[in-house]
């Protein structure tokens, strides 16, 4: 909103800064999507658009497979990791150590990724041991190799790394939400999922929407934890990371991240629109409660 | 009706009881939000919890409703012991104070909300609906959503959405305190209108004395998480039992004292400045013993000459302050001699009050307006 008081040029410098900043942010992830579309590939003279280099990707069995595995690690940690931040969100809004509560759910993002992801590495090795020591001691086989590298010690790491933006994300929508209407819904005999499913999620499911994206959109970005995690199946990133450090960046590679990048700006992009159209109608709604009450 | 502080009260249940609670106590951490209340409701009574804010009228309120679990006591709802049980399992429905109404469904749907959770079949429910909706004054709504309906609307729809449910006993948590005067008015007589049309049961919680006044069967008063006392409203106004009823009901002056005679049924009571006499109160005090005299603002004159001495009102000579304008009528202030401040309030008589600040003057009251308060 524009200063009454203050100087036309002032507002549009703020604006100027912000574009810049943006621009700056923006510019090298449009800049690869650019030069993807390029048939001569990056630093060349002449510019001439193609979809050849996706079209390549999307040919590549060893690339669709890394996109297959992505979409499954990404499908289960939207499964486990939205239940998981939505319930801790549910517990944040009745505890009254809530500074506590939100320290310990975000201290696992503070932690660097790499380091993150080699106590994994060595937190399951040593957990294969104990359930090894444990089969041998039953004299049977059935806890062998249960934290063997792959899919599920991947899908672990990746659950680790997403449920603290799933919890934040779905907090934001829940502030909005007066528990007054869930003790309502069950004044009116509504069980307590009842209550929840009925009168709290319609309410809160565009924060649950976006937190699906958000967690998907993180499982196809992620690398370091997947690097040491994946055991026998490669991710996108992984592979693209992989191609970058053996034979610097292809065009194919371009066209990798350029898939990437349009996914996510996509995904981020629809969420943003809607929300601020949803948000505009809130405003509208709470506007028209704001008019002075009539005697009624 | 009666209130009791022991579990002893159970003795008393005579069958049409709505609810009824023994000695039941809510903490959270180390505030004691409920401690130890037993009070009982009949049956199709429209009954207030009043109190300041704070005071723990509304978690006794939430302790009927099964929003919260009782640390110790019970609660009993026609008999039945309700303690353990949740919201949804009670024959209880609740009214918010805030519209506490489902934003993404409209009028009919939050309305027939409970109904469809007991599976009636549509046709029925529409029209328990529709005549539901006739009661509250709201025919013709059923399509519009909460954010297009007035504060006293979305109350209404509130009430409906409880009152549909045909549950024997309707709780209110501070209904009208987000309305303002006028609608809060109107509100109290259409309150007290379906209350009688509908014959359940009300407890109705509020903080606003003149609506407890207005609307309540009988009214209890809360503070500090105790029950203080327990009466019809006109009891609770013009014969508080307790001094913290006096000072929170009305408009009443409290003056300390010792009692230096008791004489058939009027004690004696020396102020330090003065003696007035009172009626003797039920709590019947010894001579000697502290005490605390209220009068009423409404019940007493000023005078600029002294009056009669006589037994049937009660005199004493003050340092009149000024003269606060009300409209209604104007409200004086009045200083002791010992220093304390002391209020009267007069109706608007058209003729200009002929008092000024530092005149001496006299305030009178008929002894029997004045109220004896050992606690």
């Amino acid at each position: 909103m524009q200063d009454d008081y203050g100087s036309i040029w002032s507002y549009r410098a703020k604006w100027a800064y912000l574009l810049a900043l943006v621009g700056m942010l923006l510019a090298p992830v449009f800049y690869v999507i650019y030069i993807s579309f390029n048939e001569y590939g990056f630093a060349a003279r002449i510019y001439e658009f193609t979809l050849e280099w996706y079209v390549v990707v999307l040919g590549d069995k060893i690339l669709v497979a890394s996109l297959e595995w992505t979409g499954y690690l990404a499908l289960a940690s939207v499964l486990s990791s939205v239940p998981m931040g939505l319930l801790a969100a549910k517990f944040y809004k009745r505890t009254r150590h809530k500074v506590a509560f939100v320290t310990l759910m975000l201290l696992p993002l503070f932690v660097p990724a790499d380091i993150m992801a080699s106590s994994l590495l060595v937190y399951f090795k040593n957990l294969n041991r104990v359930f090894e020591g444990l089969s041998d001691a039953l004299g049977s086989e059935l806890f062998y190799g249960w934290f063997d590298l792959g899919f599920l010690t991947a899908w672990i790491g990746q659950v680790l790394y997403t449920v603290p933006y799933a919890f934040v994300v779905i907090l934001i929508t829940m502030s909005r939400y007066r528990d007054q209407q869930t003790e309502a819904a069950r004044g009116c005999g509504a069980s307590a999922w009842q209550a929840f499913w009925q009168v709290e999620f319609p309410q809160i499911w565009v924060g649950v929407a976006s937190s699906c994206a958000f967690v998907a959109i993180l499982s196809f970005n992620e690398a370091p934890r997947t690097a040491l995690l994946k055991g026998g199946f490669d991710t996108f990133a992984n592979v693209l990371v992989a191609q970058m450090l053996n034979i610097g960046m292809s065009e194919e590679s371009y066209a990798m991240a350029g898939i990437m990048s349009i996914l996510s700006i996509a995904i981020i992009g629809s969420i943003l629109i809607y929300s601020m159209a949803r948000s505009e109608r809130l405003e509208r709604e709470r506007r028209v409660k704001a008019q002075p009450l009539m005697s009624q | 009706m009666a209130m009791n502080k022991s579990d002893t009260a159970v003795e008393d249940i005579t069958g049409d009881l709505a609810v009824e609670t023994f000695g039941v106590s809510k903490s959270y951490g180390q505030v004691r939000a409920v401690d130890e209340i037993s009070v009982k409701v009949e049956s199709g009574q429209y009954f207030v919890l009043l109190g300041p804010s704070g005071g723990g009228k509304t978690t006794l309120l939430r302790l009927i409703g099964g929003f919260v679990r009782p640390d110790a006591g019970r609660v009993l709802l026609h008999g039945q012991d309700v303690s353990n049980l949740p919201p949804n399992k009670r024959s209880t429905s609740m009214v918010f104070q805030s519209y506490a109404l489902f934003p993404h469904m409209s009028v009919e749907k939050n309305v027939s909300y409970g109904l469809k959770l007991l599976k009636l079949p549509a046709p029925e429910i529409a029209e328990k609906v529709a005549s539901i909706l006739e009661l509250v004054g709201l025919k013709g709504y059923n399509g519009r959503m909460p954010h297009e309906l007035s504060g006293g609307q979305q109350q209404r729809v509130q009430l409906a959405r409880s009152l549909v449910l045909e549950s024997d006993i309707l709780l209110l948590d501070e209904p009208l305190a987000s309305l303002d005067a006028n609608l809060r008015k109107d509100m109290c007589h259409e309150l007290k209108r379906i209350q009688e049309q509908v014959g359940i049961t009300f407890i109705h919680v509020t903080h606003n004395q003149e609506e407890a006044l207005t609307i309540a069967d009988r009214i209890a008063i809360i503070a500090d998480g105790k029950m203080i006392e327990e009466g019809v409203p006109k009891e609770i106004y013009e014969w508080p039992r307790k001094k913290f009823t006096a000072d929170f009901i009305g408009q009443n002056n409290l003056i300390d004292g010792k009692i230096i005679g008791i004489d058939g049924n009027h004690v004696t009571i020396d102020l330090g400045f003065a003696t007035v006499t009172v009626p003797r109160s039920e709590q019947s005090p010894d001579k000697g013993a502290e005490v605390t005299v209220s009068v009423p603002a409404e019940m007493i004159e000023i005078t600029k000459e002294a009056p009669q001495d006589n037994e049937v009102s009660q005199f004493l000579q003050v340092v009149y302050e000024k003269e606060t304008y009300l409209g209604f009528g104007s409200q004086h202030q009045i200083l002791l001699p010992d220093g304390n401040g002391f209020v009267a309030m007069t109706k608007s008589s058209g003729e200009p009050f002929r008092l000024t600040h530092g005149d001496i003057a006299y305030i009178v009251w008929p002894t029997a307006s004045a109220r004896l308060h050992t606690s």
